[in-house]
């Protein structure tokens, strides 16, 4: 018996059962199985995607299964905040600024009848990016390709058990990770208004190709805007008389280019707040004030 | 069914030999010219062509396939006009929009087996300047969606709307095929990208 091998090997089973204790398997029905983080005795993270529009899932711990609410879904950072008393601790999570690539983590989940771990590494670190879907993630986190669908949902733990990421399936069999960071966020406003607020302006938009003398007036680098082919009634667009044909050039100082620059740089606005809107309407400038709301219920 | 994969492109080639396998068809052989394209139709009479990419990559080989008279199923993923459709349009040709879902492609292949014409309404249209090839989304769709992008639940959609969970998710997966999307993250971005849902 080599005594450093068995000491690592002993080490490597703590850290497991540790991390195991800050995850559960998700039962969504008709046998379809993955994995939820523990943030805290009340409150589960898993992939909102899985979820598939449920707005109830049964939870697996090691003690037995309890059901779960769901509270708030974010499609755009896939992450999907659950109401249930797992009675587990919950776990804490790694400072961000401690990651790099290459650290050595365990992505833990659970299936239906037992922890599952794979060990694995952080293939990439690296600074804020924004998904396609418009979501903003703090970090750019990559774990090794083909993440096992039951253990999606479930976390990544640094060797001091520390999470540090959900781990999640991207396009082309990668992995994501969404940093827990990312995550606190999203918990933290779920917890203060019991949903995500979604601030809302109003406007169907389509993009546009401005020519050379439209992009001089407008001190533009590029050539792509975006142009209103619609005014929501009673939004917040038409309360500041937002008009169709309206070319949005930016919002609260952020020169927009597409629908999705708009919808990240008004997730970044505070509700209820007004803010300026610089468009350009019939060959003129035009500065417009709106004040930003959630979408009221039809 | 057995098909040949004709383009010129080995990435057209691996995504058209996916294709097909995935639709249960046997792929026989792959033909990188049309001049092997024709060999092998000379070879083998009966075999299905499918080939794909923008037009003019196809159109050598759809030319070869009919001289040969062979079955043609063309998934092309750039835009085409009324005079492409009067041009290429004969019994035997299938013109699919890329990416077909699969039982639209396997449908596609049988009909031209039996001499049919087949044209995708769905192709990407030249004549639509915003480019909005793919049909609309219906207002049900659309309000679905958008409660879909708040962050709802099925059954929550359902019980605000007075329909079943099954017609919400019936729904949903139309205005995913109408915007060629896979997830609920990426519906309601394509969405609010062609004009169709408020931000």
């Amino acid at each position: 018996m080599n005594p450093a091998l068995t000491e690592w090997a002993a080490a490597r089973r703590a850290l497991a059962e540790r991390s195991a204790l800050g995850v559960v398997g998700i039962d969504r029905g008709r046998g379809v199985r993955f994995s939820g983080i523990v943030w805290d005795s009340e409150t589960l993270v898993t992939a909102a995607e899985r979820l598939h529009g449920a707005d109830a899932v049964t939870v697996q711990t090691a003690h037995g299964a309890v059901p779960a609410e769901i509270l708030a879904c974010d499609l755009s950072v896939d992450v999907a905040i659950l109401r249930a008393k797992t009675g587990a601790p919950g776990i804490s999570a790694a400072k961000a600024d401690s990651l790099a690539s290459g650290d050595d983590v365990l992505i833990a989940g659970r299936g239906e009848f037992a922890t599952s771990i794979v060990w694995s590494h952080l293939e990439q670190v690296g600074p804020a990016w924004r998904s396609r879907t418009g979501g903003e993630l703090d970090r750019l986190i990559r774990l090794s390709p083909g993440l096992h669908p039951a253990i999606e949902g479930g976390g990544a733990f640094d060797l001091e058990g520390r999470l540090c990421a959900m781990a999640v399936r991207g396009p082309r069999h990668q992995t994501l990770g969404i940093p827990s960071e990312t995550i606190e966020r999203l918990v933290s406003t779920v917890l203060q208004h019991g949903h995500l607020p979604q601030p809302y302006l109003g406007v169907r938009l389509q993009p546009v190709q401005l020519d050379d003398a439209l992009r001089q007036k407008l001190a533009r680098n590029g050539s792509d805007a975006v142009i209103v082919v619609g005014v929501e009634p009673e939004s917040p667009a038409a309360s500041a008389n937002l008009l169709l044909g309206d070319i949005i050039a930016s919002i609260a100082g952020q020169p927009i280019e597409n629908a999705l620059d708009l919808k990240i740089a008004l997730s970044r606005i505070p509700l209820g707040s007004s803010i300026g809107v610089q468009i350009y309407r019939a060959g003129a400038r035009l500065d417009a004030t709106v004040s930003v709301r959630e979408r009221t219920d039809r | 069914m057995e098909m040949i994969v004709a383009a010129s492109s080995a990435a057209i080639r691996r995504a058209l030999v996916e294709l097909t396998e995935r639709a249960n068809f046997d792929v026989l052989a792959v033909a990188d010219d049309p001049a092997t394209l024709t060999n092998l139709l000379e070879r083998d009479r009966d075999a299905a062509v499918v080939t794909g990419g923008t037009l003019t990559l196809a159109r050598p080989f759809l030319s070869g396939a009919r001289s040969a008279n062979a079955a043609t199923v063309a998934v092309l993923s750039d835009r085409t006009d009324t005079e492409d459709r009067v041009n290429l349009s004969y019994g035997g040709l299938a013109v699919l929009r890329a990416v077909p879902p699969i039982d639209r492609f396997q449908a596609a292949t049988i009909a031209t087996h039996t001499g049919l014409s087949v044209w995708d309404p769905n192709l990407k249209s030249a004549e639509d300047p915003a480019g909005s090839n793919e049909s609309p989304l219906s207002p049900r769709e659309r309000t679905i969606l958008e409660l879909t992008g708040g962050g709802l639940a099925t059954k929550a959609i359902a019980r605000r709307l007075g329909i079943s969970p099954n017609t919400v998710k019936f729904h949903l997966q139309a205005a995913f095929e109408k915007l060629g999307v896979t997830t609920r993250a990426e519906a309601v971005m394509a969405a609010i990208r062609r004009g169709e849902l408020a931000v």
